[in-house]
Order: C-alpha cells, then sequence, then structure tokens
C-alpha cells in the first residue's frame, strides 16, 4: 500500500490520532458520572445503612428463588418484578433493587415510581457490585495513603458482612453460592 | 505489500484497525462490555462438558454453562462468534476469497500443517483461559480500556511469540 | 437521566435487541479482520517473522481508536464509563497465560477470532485451530481443581494504566497514541527493508 492516496489517508489518521490524543491529554480526567446520582446506591453505602440498621430501609432481590436462597444481600427480601406492583408500598420507605442483570433493576425502578414510591434506588453494578465490593473484594497489597482508609474501610465492613476481604493472595474460600455468584459475574467479559 | 495469492487487494491494515475500534467503541455504548471468542467457545465447552456428564455444574464452567432457555443461541458472546464467521464469509465472497483449501508453506504436507493448527488452538485454548480472554476479550478489548492486566497479556504474548517464531519458522517456507 | 450510555446498562436495551446487537457487532468485527487478511495465518504469522506486520497495524490501531472514542465519549458526558466493564486484572495468570497464548499462536498460526474468520473462507486449517481450542479448553476445565490457585492469584481488581501511573486519563491516552505510533512507524521501516532483503 504504498500508493499515494494510502499515504494521505494514513499521515490524515496518524495526524488526528496524535491531535485527539493532545487535547485528551490537556483536557484531563473523562467525567464518569452521567447518571443522576440520587438513582443509584453504592453496594458500600448500602452495607453502611444496614450496618446502622437504617429505618424505613427496604432492600429487594428480584432474583429466581434458587438464586435467591444461593446467595443474597443480607436482610434482603424477594419480590419478582411481575409481583412488585403488586405489593402494598409504604410511600415514606427507602427501597434499594438489584438483580443479575441491570436492565431488570432499572425496570423495576420504573415500576416502583409509577407506584409512587419516592425514594427507589438501584444497587449500582447490582449484585456483582456487592460481591466484589463486601462478600468478596480485593484490596490492594500496598494502598495508597488516599486509598487507605477506604480500603480499612471496606475490608472491616467485608468482615462484619461474613465476606473474605483479600488482598494480593488468593482466598479461594468462598462458599459454592457465592463462587456461582461471582462466575456469573466474570461472565461479562471474554 | 499486501501479498495475496487469491482475491481483490486488502484493505489498508490502518483503515480496517480504524473500523474495529469503531465496532469496539459501538459495544461499549450499547453493551457497557466489549468483544470476546475465547469466552464464547468456553460457553460451548461448559454447556457440552455440563449436559453431557450430567453432574452438577464444575466450578471451571462456572457462568459458562448456557443457563438461559434460549441455551447457547441466548448467549451474547456466542451470538457474537456467529456474526464473526458471517461477516468474514461476506468479506471474503465480496473479494472473491472464498476457496476451499489447507494454507500451509510449500514443502509442508497437510495432515502436518492440521496438527500444528490444532496442537497451538490447544495450547491457545489453555492460556486463554488462564489469562481470563485472548486476542478480543483482552488484548483489544482490555488494551483501549487501559487496563494494566491487559497490557501484561499483550507484552506477554508477542514477547513468546517472538521466542517461539524461530523454531516454527519452516513451517511457512 | 440525560444520557444513558451503555444503552443495556442502563435498561434503555433489553435481551433480544442484545443479541441482534451481538450478531451485528460480530459481523462488522469478522468483515474487518477478513478485509485486513487476517483471516490468513500466512499473513497473520508473518508477523512474528518480521516480514508483514499487519497484525500489529490493525491491533494497535483498533485499540488507539477505541481508548480515544472512549475518553472523548465520556469527556463529553456522552457515556458512562464507570459502566462499562473492565477486565479485571490478576497480574500472575495473565503474565503466564499471556505468555502460553502467545506459543500457541505462533504455532497455530491463527487467534481464535482469526481463526474463525480464517474458517469462514473455506480454510480448513481455520477449522482446526477451532477444534484445537475447544480441545484445549475441555483440557483446561479438566486441569482446574490444580490450577485455580494460579488462576487466581494476585488479584488486582479493576486496575487501570492511569492508576498505575497516576496520570490523568487523558494523558495515558496519549501515552498509548504516541506510542502505537512510533511503533507504525517502525513497523513501515521494517516491511520496507525486508522487500529490498527479499
Amino acid at each position: 500500500m504504498t500508493a499515494p492516496r494510502g499515504r494521505w489517508l494514513h499521515w490524515g489518521l496518524a495526524t488526528a490520532a496524535l491531535a485527539l490524543g493532545v487535547l485528551a491529554a490537556v483536557s484531563g480526567d473523562a467525567s464518569s458520572r452521567v447518571v443522576a446520582p440520587e438513582s443509584e446506591v453504592t453496594a458500600l453505602e448500602l452495607a453502611r445503612w444496614i450496618r446502622e440498621g437504617k429505618r424505613d430501609l427496604r432492600v429487594i432481590d428480584l432474583r429466581d428463588a434458587e438464586s435467591f436462597a444461593g446467595f443474597s444481600i443480607p436482610s434482603a427480601e424477594r419480590i419478582s418484578l411481575e409481583d412488585l406492583a403488586r405489593v402494598p408500598w409504604d410511600r415514606q420507605v427507602k427501597v434499594v433493587v438489584y438483580a443479575d442483570s441491570a436492565p431488570l433493576a432499572w425496570r423495576a425502578r420504573e415500576v416502583l415510581d409509577a407506584v409512587g414510591v419516592r425514594d427507589a434506588l438501584v444497587l449500582r453494578d447490582g449484585l456483582a457490585g456487592w460481591v466484589t465490593t463486601i462478600a468478596s473484594p480485593v484490596l490492594p497489597a500496598h494502598p495508597s495513603p488516599e486509598q487507605e482508609r477506604a480500603s480499612r474501610e471496606i475490608a472491616e465492613m467485608s468482615r462484619w458482612f461474613g465476606g473474605v476481604p483479600r488482598v494480593g493472595e488468593p482466598q479461594v474460600t468462598a462458599s459454592d453460592s457465592l463462587r456461582a455468584a461471582l462466575g456469573r459475574i466474570r461472565r461479562r467479559g471474554c | 505489500m499486501s501479498s495475496n495469492d487469491r482475491g481483490a487487494p486488502y484493505m489498508s491494515p490502518y483503515l480496517a484497525g480504524v473500523g474495529i475500534g469503531v465496532v469496539l467503541l459501538v459495544t461499549y455504548v450499547v453493551m457497557g462490555h466489549g468483544l470476546g471468542v475465547s469466552g464464547a467457545l468456553t460457553s460451548v465447552v461448559g454447556t457440552a462438558a455440563t449436559s453431557l456428564s450430567n453432574a452438577p455444574v464444575l466450578p471451571a464452567w462456572e457462568g459458562y454453562a448456557a443457563s438461559s432457555s434460549r441455551g447457547l443461541l441466548g448467549d451474547w458472546f456466542v451470538v457474537e462468534v456467529i456474526g464473526i464467521v458471517l461477516g468474514g464469509l461476506l468479506s471474503a465472497a465480496l473479494a472473491g476469497r472464498l476457496r476451499p483449501d489447507t494454507e500451509r508453506g510449500e514443502r509442508v504436507t497437510v495432515n502436518r500443517r492440521l496438527v500444528f493448527a490444532v496442537g497451538g488452538g490447544a495450547i491457545m485454548g489453555i492460556g486463554a483461559r488462564l489469562a481470563k480472554g485472548c486476542t478480543s476479550g483482552q488484548a483489544i478489548t482490555g488494551g483501549s480500556l487501559l487496563s494494566v492486566g491487559s497490557w501484561i497479556f499483550i507484552v506477554a504474548a508477542f514477547a513468546a511469540a517472538y521466542l517461539v517464531a524461530p523454531l516454527v519458522r519452516r513451517e511457512w517456507r | 437521566m440525560a444520557m444513558n450510555a451503555p444503552l443495556y446498562e442502563t435498561g434503555a436495551l433489553t435481551g433480544g435487541g442484545a443479541l441482534a446487537v451481538a450478531l451485528g457487532v460480530g459481523v462488522a468485527f469478522g468483515f474487518f479482520l477478513e478485509r485486513a487478511g487476517l483471516g490468513s495465518a500466512r499473513k497473520l504469522s508473518a508477523q512474528f517473522r518480521l516480514t508483514d506486520l499487519t497484525v500489529l497495524k490493525v491491533m494497535f490501531t483498533a485499540i488507539v481508536t477505541a481508548s480515544l472514542g472512549v475518553f472523548w465519549l465520556s469527556r463529553l458526558g456522552a457515556l458512562d464509563l464507570a459502566r462499562v466493564y473492565v477486565p479485571e486484572t490478576y497480574l500472575l495468570p495473565q503474565l503466564v497465560g499471556g505468555a502460553i497464548f502467545g506459543g500457541g499462536l505462533v504455532i497455530a498460526g491463527l487467534c481464535p477470532g482469526t481463526a474463525c474468520v480464517s474458517a469462514a473462507t473455506g480454510r480448513f486449517d481455520g477449522v482446526a485451530v477451532i477444534g484445537g481450542l475447544l480441545v484445549g479448553i475441555l483440557a483446561y476445565g479438566a486441569m482446574h481443581p490444580i490450577v485455580e490457585r494460579l488462576a487466581m492469584a494476585t488479584p488486582r481488581g479493576t486496575f487501570t494504566l492511569p492508576q498505575l501511573l497516576g496520570a490523568p486519563h487523558g494523558a495515558t491516552v496519549l501515552l498509548v497514541v504516541l506510542t502505537a505510533l512510533a511503533a507504525f512507524r517502525g513497523a513501515e521501516w521494517l516491511e520496507a527493508r525486508r522487500v529490498v532483503d527479499r
């Protein structure tokens, strides 16, 4: 491909990549929060609420009975998407929903919105978020000073919930059901 | 330099790369994850192994045995790989490159080439499972998302390939 | 919710739609691989004989394009990067697995994705590589109890180059772009030299 047209194309692509790259370098960090923050809650925040025994909090698991029996977030109750609209809701209650798949959780939030629950939140990253943050977190072996506080809180929170925080070394002591949950999470990749 | 013994000349590799990059970007925007091929093949093996042995899901296939009622055809990555085959077929047909053949070095027998293909494939399969991905899932997807592990994978794979290459050089002579 | 990408993660797209996307994405991916000539084991393995560096060019152009795209879509607020799945880092398994993979790649002459394309164009060696991959994956399953400790060793979770380098995302993307452009320059130089050699 040494035809003049090809050469122009390649120089054009290279210039465009360089220009976008330089602009990227001077424009700093990518913004990562697009979804309105009040529509979601992180696993760590939810863990704090459960541990504090926050009043008027209901955690809803949308998965099937078998998955729920295998592994679920402590204090969660299982209600399927279909039953969600049939359950009587106290409108002042704070509801956190989660499932294996994000679309299901977001649809559940819409349903709750429709029946008048004002404070319905989706658990960020679903059950995967809970497993990777609380049930089986991987902590940095050599945390930076900024990371250290967060790291300590996660480790402590994880142990409080009977989780297995890992630091650098593998801990293959997870229960079968937790392993299955981990397996499903890994499936998101190749 | 596109030495090509059949059909039309190949596309500029840079242009094809931009095309694949855009495909990857579309996948991020629409799905929130990247591409993968070895994962789909693992689903095939996992589903077959689980259904044949009639045993509970073994730890190795957790998350990979087809769980939905649609079976393997409900698996995003399996459908994506079917697409790859169709896309390759389409491009080759349009370029007149569609022809039954076993590509090999001039002095290499068909059987020898096929043994290397199966053997190399099996080694790659083990490596891909250990690394949790292959060229598409680790190198291209993880690489573009700047994952440290994916860049380790890229460097390790290229280094090993260059180390082994002299040993199999004559396969293509 | 003003912008809601990734569409699937925010619930704007569901099961059937996702599978249609999978097919479309796969067709486009396979199409470009074949267009570049990567359905040919001879051309692909020439990367490692340093006579034809198409693999490097296609792969790094794809990485540069996608990483620039991810940065800018996210910077402009069109894509929520926190919801895009980044493959987790396991230092040792990815080092060892990558090396095993690279060795197998040069013996087979094709990687998993390009083997599918090669098979689609009528090449039996492509079909054989896919068969080998299935055998290898099954063998790994059988070895799983023995290698599980290695496979799960040195986990670092979601760990990215900006975190490793302590640099902003944008600066890291520029670093990737510069590395790729230098590699392309070197590749063109090597190919030009080889033509004279032959």
